[in-house]
């Protein structure tokens, strides 16, 4: 018996995921210009 | 991203039988210019990074004409050097990178059991994005101040030597690094929430793996790229100092920036390849993939140490010495996971019953001249010698060996591999035989010669050289037309495949593959897995625990 | 009967990796071409050569066995010759010899990679200071002690025939593209201490017989030395792009017995003592164009071209330029301080007071320009000491 996926909770899921990644890819971003115009 | 519409399109599907699954777009601007479906985004993708492989080839192709005899016969010095930094952005940012993320789109959800990927919406706009990337990257080729010149790094000073152009750069790499970023985003995401039950990661297929690691260092990296370029697009436009020393900037400050990015771009490039070899020598020996752990653990080292060792790029900017010796330390380091994974692959092919179809070739070449690379690689990596060796030819060889028999032969293998099962079709197998040998014997006669003008003395990024390295280039750049032109073969192999090819594919393809994608038809329906595949010894490639 | 077989083919396999091994590191250097790193003349030269025969050879070695365990397998475990596949997939005890093993080869190579780092940043006590400022594309080098100072431009005979299409054969010039006008002129067995600069973008400066390369970043200065153990020409080139003419700015390195290298500095200071006079007297027009040719040939012509017509769009022409026939003191400006955000480079400093002088008043007076200044070296000279 194969178990049984609710693909619109893994769908939201990784809307979640996705949100989380964003944030880190625009917070590098952002700390790598600040820290250069503080280096200033 | 609101996802509403997606769900419930998806969750409608569920279910239904497969025939309904195939109801495609019929439009042509419907089916292409707005698809969702992780196939045709995939299929874009290839295409697209076909195309700017045979753009940035022709460029190549300037490059070794010019290279041909010493004197200028063809094009003058800055155009050289446009061709060049060109050639290397359009064959990064517009070939391999997103030729890996049309494999990705393509593959990733048939391997873990998904109807498609998690994020089908920013799956299109990521691909769309490039086109426009690429066409402001190329524009400024025709523009007045002429396009880049400075080398795909961009060092400072010289690139804020670039004139008003230097604007459409920078957008376009601003562009490619979103473009990335989300393609990262949509696998990572996929890869942590749409596998099938039952699969758990360390039953996932070495390609989704080594996808997955791929992904997080694009998403670690790029936007230090980004940063790095917008700080040389107000230093050139809008007066801040961040790299001009009479301002109290430092020029090497953006090298740091640069590799901190670069050395993780160059495993972007490798590890999906590593991923790709591991699928296809199991297949072809007819044995599972050894040390699947080990591979995975593998493959994460060498990402970890991609982000410690950026200064070997920089010997000769002038370090101190404990900076000079932990770089080096940490660059030689790489050289044991990556030999794990070669000790693997011949370890895989070890007793096996081996065929050697097209895929199986490009594999094993992928395998002996990666591993040249590598070699020249840990060569490089001792500071001293680097003091010699580094900005020569000898670079060149090095990089171009773990790139193009590297990146680029893997991803020929893999379109062998996992074309009859897209199309439906076998592609010709005696074209793709001549293919591979003419690419596999010309590769080295264009890059091995290399090895030999780096050492005697040929620094790189020049447009004319001393009548002492007339030979060498010379074979080299016969070499390079030939490599050049059986490229034609391939888009012939591929073409006559998807247009022309009667020979049905079935379903499991190559004898011994295993994987959930090769219980898919042949062509696959619209959407892969609505239904959980059942995950067992048959379906799951080489996982351990099902491997006896 | 599969024994004896496994044994020769596995055999056979060591021997064609090898000698395919033997064809790629050593045939071409049979052809007389030069194919590897040189030895070099100083200590550095000879411990990076030997650090790359070393890591050579145990890539080479590693390299046949890998390949050759694979020509095994390719050879025998064909499914034609009707094989079965094994079942095993993995063996800890196997991953941990293949782990173990490189790691102690990696220690191998360290401890010599170690020593070759230590000898090129700890430097000795050095007799001389020589400082390099890289342009584009010439190298200026100062003696610090001796206060004898040059620029080192590409030789005419290689500048004019490196043209597109220029007709000239390359291997009719001497040393094309690795000749300049004024060589590097150092001592042999002496400690030289180099300071490295760059004015523009960033160089990088190599003579790879001394064994290294060491980049010029403008705004920094980098150290480096050297010891020179035999008197001979030593030829590099710039290793760092650098702008169009990137590959036209190499480097030339005369190495003199001492004796020969003090005699050297002698007559250096007896042109400088010519120079200090020709600034004070005063030259009549035809002197200072027929001197004037001469230095915009080498200085100028790269960019502004030999007719003076220029090379659009970042070069202008001075045939009727507005500055070549506008006001003296403004041309003057620009030849010395160069033009900002431009490639006109500030020649204040990169030539003497006679060739500044006799340039301007040169390309005032050449290409139909019909200015028929003159400019004095005592102008410049004042101009420039303010």
């Amino acid at each position: 018996m194969i178990e049984q996926r609710d693909i619109a909770k893994q769908r939201s899921r990784a809307v979640v995921t996705a949100w989380i990644l964003a944030a880190v890819a625009a917070g590098i971003f952002a700390a790598y210009v600040l820290a250069a115009v503080l280096a200033q | 991203m609101a996802n509403e519409h997606t769900d419930t399109h998806a969750s409608t599907h569920e279910g239904a039988h497969d025939d309904h699954h195939d109801h495609k777009p019929t439009g042509f601007l419907d089916r292409w210019l707005f698809t969702t479906n992780h196939k045709d985004i995939g299929t874009l993708y290839l295409m697209f990074s076909l195309m700017m492989f045979l753009t940035g080839g022709l460029m190549a192709m300037i490059i070794r004409a010019e290279l041909f005899m010493p004197g200028l016969q063809l094009v003058e010095p800055d155009f050289f050097n446009q061709m060049s930094t060109m050639h290397a952005l359009i064959m990064i940012f517009g070939a391999v990178m997103p030729a890996w993320v049309g494999f990705a789109n393509w593959m990733i959800p048939m391997m873990i059991g998904a109807p498609d990927m998690a994020l089908p919406r920013m799956n299109n706009w990521s691909f769309w994005i490039l086109p426009f990337a690429v066409t402001m990257l190329l524009s400024t080729l025709f523009m007045d101040s002429g396009g880049p010149a400075s080398g795909w790094t961009l060092y400072p000073p010289l690139s804020l030597q670039t004139g008003d152009s230097f604007a459409f750069v920078v957008f376009a790499v601003h562009m490619m690094g979103i473009s990335s970023i989300m393609g990262a985003i949509n696998v990572i995401a996929t890869v942590m929430n749409m596998r099938a039950p039952g699969m758990t990661l360390l039953r996932m297929p070495m390609f989704v793996w080594t996808w997955l690691i791929t992904a997080f260092l694009l998403i670690a990296v790029m936007p230090v790229l980004a940063g790095a370029v917008t700080m040389l697009l107000t230093d050139h436009f809008f007066g801040t100092s961040f790299f001009n020393a009479a301002g109290g900037g430092d020029p090497v400050m953006y090298q740091h920036i640069f590799w901190f990015f670069g050395h993780p771009e160059v495993y972007i490039m490798i590890l999906p390849a590593f991923g790709i070899v591991s699928e296809i020598i199991p297949t072809f020996a007819r044995k599972p993939l050894f040390g699947y752990a080990a591979m995975v653990y593998a493959t994460a080292s060498i990402a970890f140490l991609s982000f410690i060792v950026w200064a070997h790029h920089m010997f000769t900017v002038g370090m101190p010495l404990t900076g000079e010796l932990f770089f080096m330390y940490a660059t030689m380091l790489i050289a044991v996971p990556t030999g794990v994974k070669v000790f693997n692959w011949v370890s895989t092919m070890w007793r096996g019953a081996m065929t050697f179809e097209t895929p199986m070739l490009f594999a094993i070449a992928f395998v002996i001249l990666f591993t040249i690379g590598g070699l020249s690689g840990l060569m490089l990596a001792l500071a001293s010698v680097d003091l010699q060796y580094h900005d020569t030819y000898f670079v060149v060889a090095h990089f171009h060996y773990v790139l193009v028999p590297g990146a680029v032969f893997a991803l020929m293998a893999g379109t062998y591999y996992w074309l009859p099962k897209w199309t439906g079709h076998m592609y010709s197998e005696r074209w793709g035989k001549i293919h591979f040998w003419l690419s596999a014997i010309s590769v080295n006669v264009l890059f091995f010669p290399q090895h030999y003008l780096g050492l005697a003395g040929m620094p790189r990024r020049i447009p004319d050289y001393s009548v002492q390295f007339a030979d060498f280039n010379m074979i080299s750049s016969i070499g390079g037309f030939v490599f050049g032109a059986s490229q034609l073969i391939f888009v012939g192999v591929i073409l006559h495949c998807v247009f022309k090819s009667r020979q049905a594919a079935s379903d499991q393809v190559w004898e011994g593959a295993r994987g959930l994608e090769w219980i898919l038809s042949s062509p696959p329906p619209y959407h892969s897995f609505n239904e959980p595949p059942p995950i067992n010894s048959s379906t799951v490639a080489h996982a351990d625990e099902y491997a006896h | 009967m599969k024994k004896p077989n496994t044994i020769i083919i596995s055999l056979a396999a060591v021997a064609a990796v090898s000698a395919a091994c033997w064809l790629l590191l050593v045939a071409p250097g049979l052809t007389g071409n030069e194919v590897n790193m040189t030895r070099g003349v100083t200590e550095h030269a000879e411990m990076n050569y030997s650090l790359h025969m070393i890591a050579l050879w145990i890539c080479a070695v590693i390299g046949i066995l890998v390949f050759s365990a694979m020509f095994v397998s390719i050879v025998l475990h064909r499914k034609s010759r009707g094989e079965e596949p094994a079942k095993f997939t993995h063996s800890t005890k196997a991953e941990i010899v293949w782990t173990i093993i490189p790691v102690l080869i990696l220690i191998a190579i360290a401890i010599p990679g170690t020593k070759g780092v230590v000898l090129m940043e700890v430097s000795p006590e050095t007799e001389m200071t020589v400082k390099i400022t890289g342009f584009q594309w010439r190298w200026k080098y100062d003696y610090l002690e001796d206060d004898i100072s040059f620029i080192s431009s590409l030789a005419p005979d290689s500048n004019a025939a490196r043209r597109l299409q220029s007709g000239v054969v390359p291997a009719q010039v001497d040393n094309y593209l690795l000749d300049v006008d004024n060589p590097l002129v150092l001592p042999v067995d002496t400690p030289v201490k180099f300071l490295i600069t760059a004015d523009d973008v960033i160089h990088s400066w190599w003579v790879p017989d001394l064994g290294w390369k060491r980049d010029a970043v403008p705004g920094f200065i980098n150290e480096a030395w050297t010891r020179i153990r035999e008197p001979g020409i030593y030829r590099g080139q710039c290793a760092e792009l650098c702008g169009k003419d990137h590959g036209f700015m190499p480097i030339v390195l005369k190495a003199l017995p001492k004796d020969e290298y003090r005699a050297w500095v002698a007559e250096q200071k007896q042109v400088a003592a010519v120079e200090a006079e020709n600034v004070q007297r005063l030259w009549s027009r035809a002197e200072l164009m027929q001197h004037g040719e001469s230095v915009y040939a080498t200085q100028c012509a790269t960019c502004h071209q030999a007719d003076g017509s220029g090379l659009a769009p970042a070069f202008p022409a001075l045939a009727g330029s507005p500055v070549a026939m506008g006001p003296v003191e403004e041309h003057i400006e620009v030849v010395l301080n160069g033009r900002d955000g431009t490639a006109m480079q500030a020649f204040g400093e990169m030539l003497t007071v006679t060739d500044l002088a006799a340039a301007l008043t040169y390309t005032r007076n050449a290409f139909g320009n019909d200015t028929g200044d003159v400019v004095q070296p005592q102008a410049i000279a004042r101009i420039k000491n303010g």
